[in-house]
């Protein structure tokens, strides 16, 4: 029980952390990282949908970029098409996202690992091309850019994303609801339901479980995550491309999700953190970030594939197993 | 406008072939190690690499027949040995493994050759009347080529003692073993095999594509499609569903976009994972 | 008291290429006690109980529960009957702890599964955890990682798992393989206990267990009914013998 109380209390102090950070980062730094951290922010996003995935069901997606794009793109015709608002094309790119997933996943779950880990690249890959077709429409590799819409207007009081402030405020927002649904549905029966296919499929369709609809379900979940940092990524950025739909995305996120921590609540953000962290350090002395990137993805499966907030667990649990003896 | 087609078509085969042929490597890693390989296209890439810098370096083309190969043999095993054989209790993280592999050779290629891609001058030069249309003479070779190189292969597997252990440890691993063949061993065999193959690709095709770093990103979904609608642990059926969709797509693209050929295959395949998971030519397995 | 077969299994027949694996069974399991079928490896006995609970279906034949027609269900769907089912390796889940393991397989029959709510606020569910938990006192490995029991243990977590969800029919698979004697006879005598409440068969192979447990055996081989009877009839059966010739299987006591 130590270890809850352990890992409660980082978390809080993360998350007041993350708070302050308008205000402490432009006094230790560059303002710069107020941007980084949003990013991290909306890929964390994106890797938590591949850690509920395989960290909770067992299901190794490597095809979540679609999902992603759909959001993106949902919020970005949203917006240039169908001149819907903020939370208009909010709600679009979600829905769009979840929708796909819905479609693709009926399909995808009935397939065993290996062939759904391929489907889940080759629908991902379907999408991509066709997006690339009709670059009249989504700008293909170069993308869409588009203009700032307001989130919130009462008044004389207006909130746009614009304001790099209300920007991270908002993030911050998003994310942290989206922990607290992620963190619910792990201690709700759903969340058991599914802990129990991952650990034995047999088993849970033995005892009454149907595990088609699970698995269903938790794919839905999972896109709508992988939508909505999609979505977050189109309205901060004000930038679409198909690029992000590429299978090198999805591979990406898979390697912050396990380097985290996979099957850990924290372990998304701290994978994606790291990730982001390194490259920006690093990519201004060296361009070969990529080079890091694969390294560190072959040795933590070889060497710490718990990841770090795994590890850390286990480290803790041992410590409080010694500590009753 | 129709001898276009035809010529298409016919490229469509010459590609056909030696997808076949980096496809039947991508096969044998996957229905022997049960790793979904990643890395498989960037395996072909480097073949293409390697063949430019020898070419370059010692103006003849020929060599690379024997050097390369060797040398994705000896890469292959070695990656095996270092980093696949640790996952082989963790399957699913393989496929974390090879991913992470292919963003490194990428990148190592981009370092040391360069992000430009580059144009590898035809061993052969030359062009004969095909249909009324000047045809490489290079390509019938490079068709020839492969083609000998796959009946190599179907040679050696069915013929050579340690052709048989292969499919034997394919058929059942623990059988395998039991039986005193030396499954550790031929796990590293058939990994190096598999990279020597599509590197061999990648010597046969250097002189008729753009040897870039990102050659391997095209080539893999390919590999991946004929490996699936020909049928895992089909061999035969993997090597004629390269040369039909290569063929197919070919002849698609005289009439519409290449990208929407390259959909339709996609589709294709996905169909197939679905519905005939045991792939579509299944009366040509053994 | 009525004598009607609750499980009543007709004509079934199910090959594996050339391999009849169950050829022309029909079998009629009556209340009142035990059930076990036994046979040297290879008669058939988990292929029928595969078939059974839907894992595989017939190639002929029909099987009936309680009077319907369950030949074509699926698994989970044979689960929500109430025909359970322990395989003959011991399968649970892993990382959850032992109360989880209870506590997923009792909520499991629940159609739509709250994703929010936490799982303390389910009280109802939580007394029959608490409940089972008691009753096979397993209140010492409650809280620990089912993937870390002992092996007897997880024998009996099974158990726990086939009576949590209030079955009608336990098909219990080799439940003693691989134990120790105190661990075999802790299991022996829940399931015995366990048979007043809800009917049992079972597969096993250890012949002590089999008499000192079973009211009626089957004796199966080559994928056929070859006896069928009271314990002490199948002990005086000298074919019964013959088929177990030459191998350690049969330690009769």
């Amino acid at each position: 029980m130590k270890l809850l109380v352990i890992n409660k209390t980082l978390t809080y102090l993360l998350f007041a952390i993350l708070l302050a950070a308008p205000w402490i980062i432009p006094v230790i730094g560059d303002p710069f990282w107020m941007s980084v951290l949003s990013e991290i922010l909306i890929w964390s996003c994106f890797a938590a949908s591949i850690n509920f995935l395989f960290g909770y069901v067992g299901l190794l997606s490597f095809g979540q970029a679609l999902y992603f794009g759909f959001g993106m793109y949902g919020v970005a015709l949203g917006l240039t098409v169908l001149g819907l608002g903020f939370w208009g094309s909010f709600l679009f790119g979600v829905s769009a996202s979840g929708l796909m997933a819905l479609i693709t996943g009926a399909l995808a779950v009935r397939l065993t690992w290996h062939y759904f880990a391929i489907i889940t690249v080759v629908f991902s890959l379907i999408f991509y091309f066709i997006a690339l077709t009709i670059k009249p429409i989504t700008g293909g590799d170069d993308g869409i850019n588009f203009a700032a819409p307001e989130i919130l207007k009462l008044g004389d009081l207006t909130l746009t994303i614009a304001d790099p402030t209300t920007q991270y405020f908002f993030i911050l927002a998003v994310v942290t609801l989206l922990f607290f649904v992620f963190k619910r549905l792990v201690s709700s029966p759903l969340g058991k339901s599914l802990m129990a296919v991952r650990d034995n499929e047999t088993r849970a369709a033995l005892i009454g479980l149907n595990v088609y609809r699970l698995k269903l379900t938790a794919f839905v979940i999972s896109g709508i995550f992988a939508g909505i940092s999609g979505a977050l990524f189109a309205l901060f950025g004000r930038y679409a491309s198909v690029s992000y739909m590429f299978y090198h995305v999805s591979g990406e996120g898979v390697v912050w999700a396990i380097l985290g921590g996979a099957g850990t609540l924290a372990g998304p953000f701290i994978g994606t953190a790291l990730f982001i962290l390194i490259r920006e350090v690093i990519s201004s002395y060296w361009q070969h970030y990529a080079l890091i990137v694969g390294a560190i993805a072959i040795l933590v499966v070889i060497y710490a594939p718990k990841g770090i907030v795994g590890m850390w667990n286990q480290i803790l649990l041992k410590k409080s197993e010694g500590d009753k003896k | 406008m129709s001898s276009t087609i035809a010529v298409l078509a016919i490229n469509g085969l010459v590609f056909g072939l030696i997808i076949a042929l980096i496809a039947l490597g991508l096969s044998i890693i996957f229905g022997l190690l049960d790793v979904i390989n990643l890395a498989h296209g960037d395996f072909f890439m480097v073949g293409t690499v390697l063949t430019y810098v020898i070419f370059t370096v010692s103006g003849v083309f020929w060599p690379a027949f024997i050097l390369v190969p060797l040398i994705g043999f000896l890469l292959g095993a070695l990656i095996q040995k270092l980093v696949m054989e640790r996952l082989r209790n963790a399957a699913e993280l393989s496929i974390v493994a090879t991913f992470g592999l292919s963003m490194i050779i990428q990148e190592v290629v981009r370092m040391t050759f360069g992000a430009a891609p580059k144009r590898l001058v035809s061993p052969i030069q030359g062009t004969f009347d095909l249909l009324g249309v000047e045809y490489d003479i290079y390509r019938i070779v490079a068709a020839l080529i492969s083609a000998a190189a796959i009946t190599c292969f179907f040679l050696f597997l069915n013929k050579t003692k340690l052709g048989t252990w292969m499919r034997a440890v394919r058929h059942d691993r623990n059988s395998a073993t039991a039986l005193g063949i030396p499954t550790q061993s031929i796990f590293w065999i058939t990994f190096g095999l598999g990279f020597a193959m599509a590197t061999l690709g990648g010597i046969v095709a250097a002189p008729i594509t753009t040897v870039d770093f990102r050659a391997g990103v095209d080539i893999l979904p390919f590999c991946f499609m004929a490996v699936i609608i020909g049928g895992l642990g089909n061999l035969p059926g993997t090597a004629a569903a390269a040369v039909l969709l290569s063929f197919l797509e070919g002849v698609i693209s005289g009439f519409t976009d290449p990208t929407i050929a390259r959909i339709f295959s996609l589709v294709l395949m996905s169909a197939v994972l679905l519905f005939r998971p045991q792939g579509l030519f299944k009366g040509l397995a053994k | 008291m009525s004598a009607a077969p609750y499980l009543q299994i007709n004509n079934v027949t199910k090959a594996f290429g050339g391999l009849l694996a169950v050829n022309d069974v029909s079998l009629s399991f009556k209340p009142g006690g035990i059930n076990a079928i036994i046979g040297p490896n290879g008669a058939g006995k988990t292929t029928l109980f595969n078939l059974i609970t839907g894992f595989i279906q017939s190639d002929s034949g029909s099987i009936k529960f309680e009077g319907e027609d369950i030949t074509s269900l699926k698994p989970f769907e044979i689960s929500r009957i109430g025909i359970k089912r322990t395989l003959q390796i011991k399968s649970i889940f892993p990382s959850m702890t032992t109360y989880d393991n209870l506590w997923v397989t009792a909520n499991a029959h629940t159609k739509n599964l709250h994703p929010f709510a936490d799982v303390s606020k389910f009280t109802g569910i939580d007394d029959r955890v608490s409940a089972i938990i008691d009753k096979l006192n397993l209140e010492r490995i409650a809280h620990l990682q089912a993937g870390s029991l002992s092996y007897g243990d997880v024998a009996v977590l099974e158990i726990g798992m086939a009576m949590i969800a209030e079955p009608k029919l336990i098909l219990f698979d080799e439940p003693v393989c691989g134990m120790s004697p105190a661990e075999t006879e802790k299991v022996v005598e829940k399931i015995i206990e366990l048979s007043k409440e809800v009917h049992v068969v079972i597969i096993e192979h250890d012949m002590k267990v089999v008499f000192k447990m079973a009211d009626h055996i089957t004796v199966m081989a080559f994928g056929k009914v070859f006896a069928a009877g009271t314990p002490e009839e199948i002990s005086r059966n000298a074919g019964v013998k013959e088929i177990y010739f030459g191998s350690d299987e049969l330690e009769l006591s």
